[in-house]
């Protein structure tokens, strides 16, 4: 038997298209189509196997869906509000209250504060580094041919080169300022921070934070 | 086989599943035809992908729901939840006939499809992933609709298309596209 025909009662008909087998499964074909499906379903063995399939399928993904992962909802964008250092108060008015790891945490939040730097600086030294192996490999000849202004004028631009890279690798001012050590007696603001901002800098007395 | 006629429009809101299900437990006719209209073709379905013929199947579904009036009749139904409770007596009356059949099942059913049954498939979590990619590259609205439609089986057509504001048609062509792709994404990955 052709794929496009089959041989019924009627005469030839054509097999049911994947599409309406779905859409009788679905019940969503319009009664005169469904009719037409049934009785060709009636006579026709492979369209019976298939729409069989098609209802295993429908099955398996009904006993599914409840595992199938859901696509997340779309992520708020929150407003971003700058770290707010709160002025450090004078001693005699502060109130000490206990901080749990004072010590640990703000050597964590220096060492964020500088990594930006060392990184920036690491990456100057390694660029001066590759420049300068290139220079050593080539055997001097360039500083030969150069002659001495060409050399001075070399070492003016492996300077200038530094700099720049230090630059575009330096944050931004505002990350900078983010990032720049927290004040002589600041601490992050935790939740249990009445009245703060968790996250920012509370006003904390230097003695409290073991110094 | 006794067929079930035609019933009187049913009283009770279509948009509320729970209380056309309370009613029927109360023994509403209209509330009854209501769940049948409902529920009816997944019962069918869900005998077709066992291998029943789809006759046969529409004859099953029709004693399943007779067995489950005589079974809220004679008190002995103390919940309702659609389809799943239909489909289940449906399983069994479809076991039952086919022990009582004298013929082998192959003369009397369509054979099953060549792979693992409907009870047999998992879709494991690969697929699953896959499923999920697919449902994700999905028009956001089209999704809702979907997942309206598959979050909530004891819902009809007509109800999910009232809750998202649309027309049934378009409800039923939103998951049929849906669903198509869905088959497209592990029909690939099969292949």
């Amino acid at each position: 038997m052709k794929a496009e025909e089959m041989s019924g009662v009627g005469g030839v008909q054509a097999h049911a298209s994947a599409d309406e087998l779905a859409l009788f499964i679905l019940d969503a074909l319009d009664p005169p189509a469904r009719r037409h499906l049934e009785r060709h379903v009636a006579e026709c063995a492979a369209c019976a196997r298939a729409l069989s399939a098609e209802a295993a399928a429908e099955v398996a993904l009904t006993a599914a869906w409840s595992e199938v992962p859901r696509p997340l909802a779309p992520v708020l964008s929150l407003p971003v509000r700058p770290a707010a250092v709160v002025p450090v108060p004078a001693p005699a008015r502060a109130v000490p209250r206990p901080v749990a790891a004072p010590a640990l945490r703000r050597s964590s939040a220096r060492h964020h504060a500088l990594a930006g730097n060392s990184w920036s600086n690491g990456l100057a030294a390694a660029v001066l580094t590759v420049l300068f192996v290139g220079y050593w490999n080539d055997g001097g000849r360039m500083t030969t041919m150069m002659g001495a202004s060409g050399r001075s004028r070399a070492a003016g631009e492996l300077g200038e080169a530094a700099q720049c890279t230090r630059e575009l690798f330096t944050p931004a001012p505002l990350l900078l300022a983010s990032m720049a050590p927290e004040p002589r007696g600041a601490r992050m603001c935790t939740v249990a921070d009445p009245g703060e901002t968790p996250g920012g800098l509370c006003q904390e007395p230097a003695a409290a934070c073991g110094e | 086989m006794t067929r079930l006629q035609p019933m009187a429009p049913s009283d009770a809101p279509e948009d509320d599943a729970p209380s056309v299900e309370a009613a029927a437990l109360a023994g509403d006719g209209g509330a009854w035809a209501a769940l049948i209209k409902r529920h009816d073709h997944k019962v069918v379905v869900a005998l077709l992908a066992r291998g029943v013929l789809l006759e046969r199947a529409r004859e099953l579904a029709q004693e399943t729901w007779l067995r489950l009036m005589e079974q809220q009749r004679l008190g002995r139904l103390g919940e309702l939840t659609l389809p799943g409770l239909a489909i289940v007596q449906a399983g069994f009356l479809a076991a039952n006939d086919r022990r009582r059949s004298a013929l082998p099942p192959g003369l009397t059913d369509v054979a099953p499809a060549p792979g693992p049954s409907a009870e047999d498939t998992v879709i494991g979590r690969q697929r699953l992933a896959l499923l999920g990619q697919a449902l994700a590259s999905c028009p956001p609205g089209a999704r809702r609709v979907f997942m309206e439609v598959y979050d909530h089986p004891e819902l009809g057509y007509a109800e999910v298309a009232q809750r998202v504001g649309l027309s049934v048609q378009r409800v039923k062509q939103i998951v049929f596209e849906v669903r198509k792709r869905l088959r497209q994404a592990l029909a690939e990955a099969d292949s």
